[in-house]
């Protein structure tokens, strides 16, 4: 049996670091097997993201999946991350139990969640948007286009996996005006979809590609290739960025003054397995809607 | 005839509830003349709704035809801009 292995997250969690817990992993086990105990040390944790929470929580899962022992140690003295997280309902969700009884989520936060594609409606209706709303007190009209980018992502995980559940957080910052919104899965990854009909492409190339309109690898025969292309032009409208991570490369879409997108691609250092989407929107650019618009040609 | 979306599916999110949809919509067009699409209830759609409630009536049906006989009513911005959005790219894919 092999012994135990700790893998101690980086100061600062977030979409560009959370690949070094995976590298800790492959590292040590080369080409061997996962070892049976895997503790995971928060020691160093400084800050952590909402790509950070979901990326750590589907890890757990994962292994877990894989009847692996997944421990948590360094987890006193309660700094703010780790409040941060008690409160964000991690260790209820990871150990069956917060760390202290006070722990209450945070209203500036979404605490992670599996959302299954088949219940995806009551989740966004009932718990997303009125949360959202509720922050930015804006109408669910105001706010269709964040419910319908959330669907796309949530849609994306049940087209392209083998699976249709997906980990999803969200938090606000008011004092920057921002929302940031994480989903992942732990499916093939993006460019593991699209090299099966190009397979030339590098996982950055892959990355882009699949976000150009009307390509699609037909994972789905349904699938015309427009939900990445929409989620881009809400994004780019309210000035924000799109990051995805899968496999080797990290792609992320900034906005110009015109509201237009333009992609940086970057190798990661490590593999993201599955896909993870990170979208963050200035909250001060939204426009309010009324509730009904005729519809006319 | 009115078909109110809402009493037909929980909301327009996926491929699946576009397509009960699309079932209402292409039985209610069978005898001629044009069918309302409600929304009420509805904040938002995507685009995996849209392509299977409306796109998909391409196979069937030129644009002009669905512009004449397919009203929309009790809509957010959102579903407008996303149904006008999407018949007309793939209508246009459809032409060239």
């Amino acid at each position: 049996m092999t012994a135990p292995l700790t893998v101690t997250i980086p100061y600062r969690f977030s979409g560009l670091t959370m690949t070094e817990l995976v590298n800790q992993i492959t590292a040590a086990v080369g080409g061997g097997q996962l070892p049976q105990v895997i503790i995971v040390d928060f020691g160093r944790l400084g800050f952590i993201e909402p790509a950070g929470i979901v990326f750590l929580s589907n890890l757990i899962h994962w292994l877990r999946e894989r009847e692996r022992n997944v421990q948590f140690t360094n987890l006193a003295p309660r700094t703010a991350p780790i409040a941060f997280l008690d409160d964000s309902e991690f260790f209820i969700a990871h150990m069956g139990e917060p760390l202290i009884a006070a722990a209450r989520p945070r209203p500036t936060t979404i605490p992670y969640t599996r959302v299954a594609q088949g219940e995806s409606h009551d989740w966004l209706d009932n718990r997303f948007i009125p949360w959202l709303g509720g922050r930015l007190n804006q109408s669910a009209a105001t706010l269709a286009p964040f419910r319908a980018c959330v669907s796309e992502l949530i849609n994306n995980i049940a087209d392209h996996t083998m699976f249709d559940i997906g980990g999803i957080a969200a938090q606000h910052f008011p004092q920057m005006n921002r929302i940031e919104i994480a989903v992942a899965d732990f499916g093939l990854g993006i460019p593991g979809s699209v090299q099966r009909v190009r397979p030339e492409l590098s996982h950055a190339d892959s990355i882009m590609l699949a976000c150009q309109p009307g390509f699609t690898t037909q994972s789905t025969p349904r699938n015309r290739g427009a939900g990445l292309d929409y989620l881009l032009s809400v994004v780019g409208s309210h000035r924000g960025t799109l990051s995805i991570f899968s496999g080797n490369a990290t792609v992320c879409y900034r906005a110009r003054d015109d509201g237009s997108m333009v992609p940086t691609a970057s190798p990661t250092v490590g593999y993201c397995p599955g896909t993870l989407i990170q979208i963050e929107f200035r909250t001060d650019l939204i426009v309010p809607a009324e509730e009904e618009e005729i519809f006319e040609w | 005839m009115v078909i109110a979306v809402k009493s037909l599916v929980p909301a327009c999110d996926t491929n699946a509830h576009g397509d009960v949809v699309r079932g209402a919509i292409t039985l209610a067009l069978q005898n001629g003349g044009a069918v309302d699409i409600s929304f009420a209830g509805i904040s938002a759609a995507t685009t995996s709704f849209v392509n299977a409630a409306f796109v998909d009536l391409l196979d069937t049906m030129t644009l002009a035809d669905i512009k004449a006989r397919v009203r929309i009513l009790h809509s957010s911005r959102q579903i407008n801009d996303m149904i006008k959005a999407r018949l007309t790219r793939e209508a246009g894919r459809i032409a060239a």
